[in-house]
């Protein structure tokens, strides 16, 4: 498992492939857009019952609130477990007997796939960013803040791709593994901070949250995009950024090494 | 073999393909059970924080979010066809439907046994079953009875939803996204009580999209809420009939539809 270098023709064919797949589904991306757009009306709406007649509540203004749910929102729409989907296919289909004797290696094919994959969403997002700051929904940040998200961002990207690795990995054992991949996805949103940010959790949750990988995905960029996380607190969530960075990374080559002897063909 | 034993052993068949892949099969459950619990801890951690959502407080809402689940959970695991009634149509699967010497409700109901669905039923009936006791209702028979039909109502307005959707599919061939956004229109904004939308979205959801009734009037007929309703109590009581008059609805547009069914062939 090294660096992704699309150099490699091989790998950037595929990089290519993952970006040209978002829109031979198009009606699926769309669609994606689509339900993203409602799923933020519809937090607004019950954000905005739960505010009541407060402006603000713990220091945390209803517009900051809005906005930290209109970034989680796209962060979802960004960070998606394709690469999990896609080694679970190859495994469900055998094809990752061929997909290993090729001259790069798996992991390396998987990752080229849905970065390309995630190049091609993300300029979907070209549409819907604008329309969002129009209505208000998106408050632009300052440019120190957007500067430092999107140095966040990134690791947010690799993070998110290092856990549904991890997921994706755990075909080797499991054969089929839908039931990981829903369960990782449905922990990942709430326990990432993704519709509830840390700062309403009540203490013995926000630990257990505090504890795990998911917040660094959503709820640690977006609190930098609101500025809730400023000076040391920034700092603070880089940091822990950084770690599950490499953490994770160590724990995906290590687990690689493993499922690769625990390879099983099926079919033909 | 009678109807019964036909689609009893059918059942038992699926679980056990579904059992193949054990850890998966364990999985899926978690994940049903897992996926709908995580919704209600948003909604008691909002509570617990902000103590009341338009003065309904942490069970009440548990009242309601658990008649909402226990109704989609009912249709779901009854009606567990209509999930993959897309790929029905598109395979020309349908063909076998109709030649089949079983009726066609049957085989929407009990070809397969999926395991997800369950796990909707269950976390539904273990929410209203912590639910229920922590808040005062006066129980008679009467309101028994209307639990039960609204709960029955209720699974019936979804199933409306889901079959309307579905009788789209002899056409058009792909339903899936409308009934992926009736769902989450269903689950994220059905939970609570209406009355905490502004007009507009309130009228949205009791006149347009009546999902209002699946949870939220039959909720205030048991908590004696009927006050913040937008029209007379009996109405709220005649709230099941609701269920009962779309699915008939529904039924006549999937028969009509079907009639433009092209075989893809075998």
């Amino acid at each position: 498992m090294t660096a992704l270098d699309l150099r490699n023709p091989g790998l950037r064919d595929i990089f290519r492939m993952g970006v040209r797949r978002v829109y031979a589904y198009r009606i699926f991306t769309y669609l994606g857009v689509v339900v993203i757009l409602l799923q933020l009306l519809l937090m607004r709406a019950i954000w905005q019952a739960v505010y009541g007649d407060q402006q603000s509540v713990d220091g945390v203004p209803i517009e900051t609130m809005v906005t930290f749910l209109t970034v989680t929102a796209l962060l979802g729409f960004m960070l998606r477990p394709t690469i999990s989907e896609e080694i679970h296919r190859r495994i469900d289909q055998g094809q990752v007997a061929v997909d290993m004797v090729r001259p790069v290696g798996f992991v390396r094919q998987m990752i080229a796939l849905s970065v390309g994959e995630a190049a091609g969403r993300w300029l979907g997002l070209v549409l819907v960013v604008p329309g969002l700051l129009v209505i208000g929904s998106l408050a632009p940040p300052s440019p120190g803040a957007l500067l430092v998200f999107l140095l966040s961002l990134i690791m947010a990207y690799v993070v998110s791709m290092l856990i549904w690795l991890l997921v994706g990995l755990s075909g080797f054992w499991l054969i089929d593994a839908s039931g990981m991949k829903s369960i990782v996805g449905v922990v990942s949103s709430f326990l990432g901070g993704s519709t509830i940010p840390l700062w309403f959790m009540p203490e013995p949750l926000r630990i257990v949250v505090e504890l795990l990988p998911f917040q660094a995905i959503y709820f640690l960029p977006a609190s930098i995009y609101v500025e809730q996380a400023q000076g040391s607190g920034m700092w603070r969530a880089l940091g822990i950024q950084a770690f599950w960075t490499v953490a994770l990374w160590l724990v995906a080559a290590w687990t690689w090494r493993r499922a690769q002897n625990r390879l099983v063909v099926q079919g033909g | 073999m009678t109807l019964f034993s036909i689609c009893w052993h059918n059942m038992l068949a699926s679980v056990r393909g579904e059992m193949q892949y054990r850890a998966s099969f364990i999985m899926s459950l978690i994940f049903g059970f897992l996926f709908q619990t995580v919704g209600f801890i948003f909604v008691a951690v909002i509570l617990t924080r902000f103590e009341a959502v338009g003065g309904w407080g942490l069970w009440e809402v548990g009242v309601l979010y658990g008649i909402r689940l226990t109704a989609h959970g009912l249709w779901v695991v009854s009606v567990n066809q209509l999930f993959r009634f897309d790929q029905i149509v598109q395979e020309g699967e349908w063909d076998r439907f109709l030649i089949r010497p079983v009726p066609i409700w049957a085989q929407l109901m009990f070809t397969q046994f999926r395991i997800p669905p369950l796990g909707d039923l269950i976390s539904g009936l273990f929410l209203l079953g912590i639910a229920l006791p922590r808040v005062s209702i006066d129980w008679n028979a009467g309101l028994v009875v209307f639990l039960a039909l609204a709960i029955i109502g209720g699974a019936l307005i979804d199933g409306a939803f889901q079959l309307g959707s579905a009788a789209f599919a002899f056409r058009f061939l792909m339903t899936l996204p409308l009934r992926i956004v009736f769902d989450d229109l269903q689950g994220r904004f059905g939970s609570y009580p209406a009355s905490i939308y502004d007009r507009p979205l309130r009228a949205f959801m009791t006149w347009i999209v009546p999902m209002a009734f699946m949870a939220w009037v039959p909720a205030t007929v048991l908590l004696g809420r009927t006050a913040e309703l937008p029209f007379p109590e009996w109405v709220a009581w005649a709230s099941p009939m609701v269920g009962f008059a779309l699915i008939s609805g529904a039924v006549w547009l999937f028969v009509s539809q079907s009639r433009h069914y092209q075989s893809a062939g075998h």
